[in-house]
């Protein structure tokens, strides 16, 4: 006993943090011990001597293999301690998964799982790691489980690992979570509840995040997010408001920044307020990713306050080889009908037959791959080869994909599955980890557990992945469709339109012979201090977003 | 999906409201950023108005020398390339040069200090050259027309007659090319043609103390000789 107390103590003042929790988890566990000794010895006294010589020498040499096999036990426990003292965590790892597994360490299951868990984080094994803390937890009843919370929800937010992470939130009490952690916690708890459709309670929950947290930001972007689903539009834009201001000594490009600026856009345009919609969409740098999204939904924005030729300015880029990996059908029909209400019939036919050109063949190829496709393992493994080429910097031409390629890309960039294979790949680098462990790890208890433990989460994540997959493709099937069937609509429109215009022409009041704004000085943007390039076939990069159309409305 | 449904609304209000609208443009929409727009693969230009890669290039050019005290060096030629991508190209160039005097040539010889008519001069020169274009533009100077623009860069070896003599020969140029179209274009070159050749100076051949009547190249020293030649011609893109 004496050994143990010593060397909890040296523990204590020499160890980092996973070990300060551990000796303080074996003290308690040692005063627990004696506290249920001394209970026994008063019992002991109470009961009567019945027995003969003959039985209590039996009780003392069982009592004695009993003390020996435990002292055995302790030392074990105490060398493996050493070890991870030593940082020898491998090693202490092994020990402590046999241990385990033995009923000699029965009573100290919990203690040992949540130790083993300590050192597998250290070797950040942190889905094997996390698995030792869930069990913990489950259990029930044993004085670990504050503590395996808290580095169960810190391994599942390494993990990306969505349904540990959602275990660990659902028996977590916040006051109990570290301050430093706590924040973190919020956030995740209100993400969490956002998925799940609670959205009050999620902007109530992440309002509780302070605006000195480093959370502060993704916290208000979700809480906006949150009011925008539950209709309580003017609370969500106070939300983009406050991220907004929150960030205005950050550079322009800051990603909190530009999601609040988008966030306060699509409000904006969801309370159809037009002008505003169109003002913060043109505050999003174009040289942010999200600047390609806000170029289309002002589009929108504009279309809705009939600023016609700024809309086809927008799509001049849009429709640029520039985007032709893009999938962005709907913008094609929605040039289709400026086109229509300035009477430029043969500039909408163009736009109708390109819909035509890029995404008929795109549907036909979707419908043919999700005819057969019906495993999510084999359409995730596709998908995966998509990305693996397309990641590798692959021209377009030379990628071979069962999926047509801009659904493809497309697809890549839906929030859940950029979140499933986040998770994918930290399983990933845990494989390659558990790979590069040496061979006694590896063919010990623990080395065999892990592996198993991943590969099988891994086949799992990549089934959920596929699912996913599925889904998306499934909805883009259904919108193709849709669209396509609004095309058709469009294009009745187009010959109607060029019908009526032929009647008046043989009235003899036909449609404007002049398509281009010749009054249209150019040099005011010369004298503005801006270059005038006349568009000649050629687009460049840096044109991207500052052409302008010309056309004039052919209507009479 | 964004205001799907919105499509439909609007195609069967069309007619009506497209004679109603005014199509507009709001001069505060202009540009208020110099910076690039994110893409995966970003690339400076896309849809070239001229595309090289795999074509023939015929260039028929026309030149002088820059630093060449005694001769004009007035040289004519033809280049012929082929163009491997946008940015590299090979080419053969042949170039004939005048033995024509310079001023300063013709007033040493009515002093009466050199005479150079017999010197040997550089008769032609044919190189090997390999040219790289890392650049590829466009300028606007009527506002109304653009002409693309591209400076290159080229390193070429060959050989140089001089005196009926060949010799071997080096070159470093830069140039730029203005197309008028996609197949036409002027080209101008400045390159550097590096060679041994006859110091003109090594030979007394003036006045009454000749060293030699009629000198031939092999009574010349020799020495590095770097000529600077400014070409000018036409590109033409088969």
């Amino acid at each position: 006993m004496k050994k143990i107390l010593s060397y909890i103590l040296f523990l204590s003042l020499f160890l980092p943090l996973p070990l300060d929790e551990l000796s303080r988890s074996l003290s308690s566990s040692v005063h627990a011990q004696s506290r249920k000794k001394n209970i026994r010895k008063k019992q002991n006294k109470r009961r009567p001597k019945r027995k003969s010589k003959r039985s209590s020498r039996r009780r003392s040499r069982k009592a004695n293999i009993k003390r020996v096999r435990k002292n055995r036990a302790e030392e074990r426990l105490a060398k493996a301690l050493e070890m991870a003292k030593q940082g020898k965590f491998e090693e202490a790892s092994v020990e402590l998964f046999d241990m385990s597994r033995s009923i000699l360490f029965r009573n100290k299951k919990m203690q040992i799982k949540y130790v083993l868990g300590l050192m597998l984080y250290e070797m950040k094994l942190y889905q094997t790691a996390a698995f030792q803390f869930s069990e913990v937890v489950r259990h029930g009843k044993n004085e670990y489980i504050k503590q395996s919370l808290e580095k169960l929800s810190l391994a599942a937010d390494t993990l990306n690992d969505d349904t540990m992470l959602n275990y660990a939130l659902s028996k977590v009490k916040i006051r109990s979570f570290p301050r430093i952690h706590r924040d973190k916690l919020r956030y995740r708890i209100g993400e969490i509840q956002l998925r799940s459709g609670q959205f009050k309670r999620a902007a109530e929950t992440l309002n509780r995040v302070p605006q000195s947290s480093a959370w502060y930001p993704q916290a208000k972007y979700l809480q906006g997010l949150a009011y925008t689903e539950a209709g309580y539009l003017k609370s969500a834009t106070r939300s983009f408001l406050s991220l907004v201001n929150s960030r205005s000594t950050q550079p322009i490009t800051d990603s909190s920044r530009v999601a609040g600026l988008l966030g306060l856009a699509r409000v904006s345009y969801q309370r159809k307020d037009w002008d505003n919609a169109i003002k913060y969409y043109r505050k999003i740098p174009r040289d942010t990713e999200p600047w390609h999204d806000a170029l289309f939904e002002l589009s929108w924005a504009q279309m809705r306050s009939a600023q016609f030729r700024s809309v086809l300015s927008n799509f001049h880029s849009l429709h640029s080889p520039y985007y032709e990996e893009f999938y962005l059908p709907e913008s094609l029909l929605l040039r289709g009908i400026v086109y229509l209400y300035i009477c430029q019939y043969d500039e909408m036919e163009k736009t109708l037959n390109l819909f035509e050109r890029i995404y008929f063949p795109v549907k036909s190829k979707l419908l043919k791959y999700l005819k057969y496709a019906n495993n999510s393992s084999s359409i995730y493994r596709d998908f995966d080869k998509f990305m693996i080429q397309y990641d590798s910097g692959k021209p377009k031409e030379e990628i071979q994909t069962a999926i047509p390629y801009i659904v493809a890309r497309d697809v890549a960039k839906e929030g859940d599955l950029r979140s499933s294979r986040k998770y994918i790949n930290m399983l990933n680098i845990e494989n390659n980890r558990i790979s590069k462990m040496s061979a006694n790890w590896r063919r010990s208890g623990i080395g065999k557990y892990s592996n198993k433990l991943v590969n099988t989460r891994l086949r799992n994540a990549k089934k959920k992945a596929g699912k996913q997959v599925l889904a998306h493709l499934r909805r883009i099937r259904k919108e193709l469709a849709e669209l396509s069937e609004q095309q058709g609509f469009a294009k009745y429109e187009m010959i109607n339109g060029k019908k009526q215009a032929l009647k008046l022409k043989i009235a003899g009041k036909g449609l404007k012979s002049s398509t281009v704004d010749e009054e249209n000085d150019r040099d005011f943007y010369v004298q503005n201090g801006y270059e005038y390039w006349p568009f000649q076939g050629e687009y460049w990069l840096d044109e991207i977003g500052n052409y302008y159309y010309l056309g004039t409305k052919s209507c009479k | 999906m964004f205001c799907r449904l919105l499509l439909v609304a609007f195609l069967f209000s069309s007619v009506s409201f497209a004679e109603t609208e005014k199509v507009e443009f709001n001069d505060d929409e202009l540009a208020s950023e110099s910076v690039l727009p994110v893409f995966d693969r970003p690339e400076p230009v896309k849809n070239r108005i001229v595309q090289k890669t795999n074509r023939l290039e015929l260039s028929p050019n026309f030149g002088f020398t820059l630093n060449d005290p005694f001769y004009s060096g007035f040289n004519g030629g033809l280049a012929i390339g082929y163009h491997l991508s946008e940015y590299h190209a090979i080419n053969l160039i042949g170039a004939f040069f005048s033995n024509d005097k310079s001023q300063y040539a013709k007033a040493l010889e009515e002093d009466e200090f050199q005479d150079f008519e017999n010197f040997p001069t550089v008769e032609y020169t044919l190189l090997f050259n390999y040219e790289f274009t890392p650049y590829y533009g466009k300028i606007s100077i009527t506002k109304q027309t653009v002409m693309n623009i591209d400076i290159f860069l080229n390193a070429g070896v060959g050989t140089i007659a001089i005196g009926g003599e060949s010799g071997f020969a080096g070159s470093l140029g830069l140039g730029q090319k203005f197309y008028f179209s996609r197949s036409l274009g002027l080209r101008i070159d400045l390159k550097g043609l590096m060679y041994n050749g006859p110091d003109y100076t090594s030979v007394d051949n003036g006045g009454s103390n000749t060293d030699v009547s009629d000198p031939t190249i092999d009574d010349f020293d020799k020495e590095f000789t770097l000529r600077l030649l400014l070409m000018v011609g036409l590109e033409v893109l088969l």
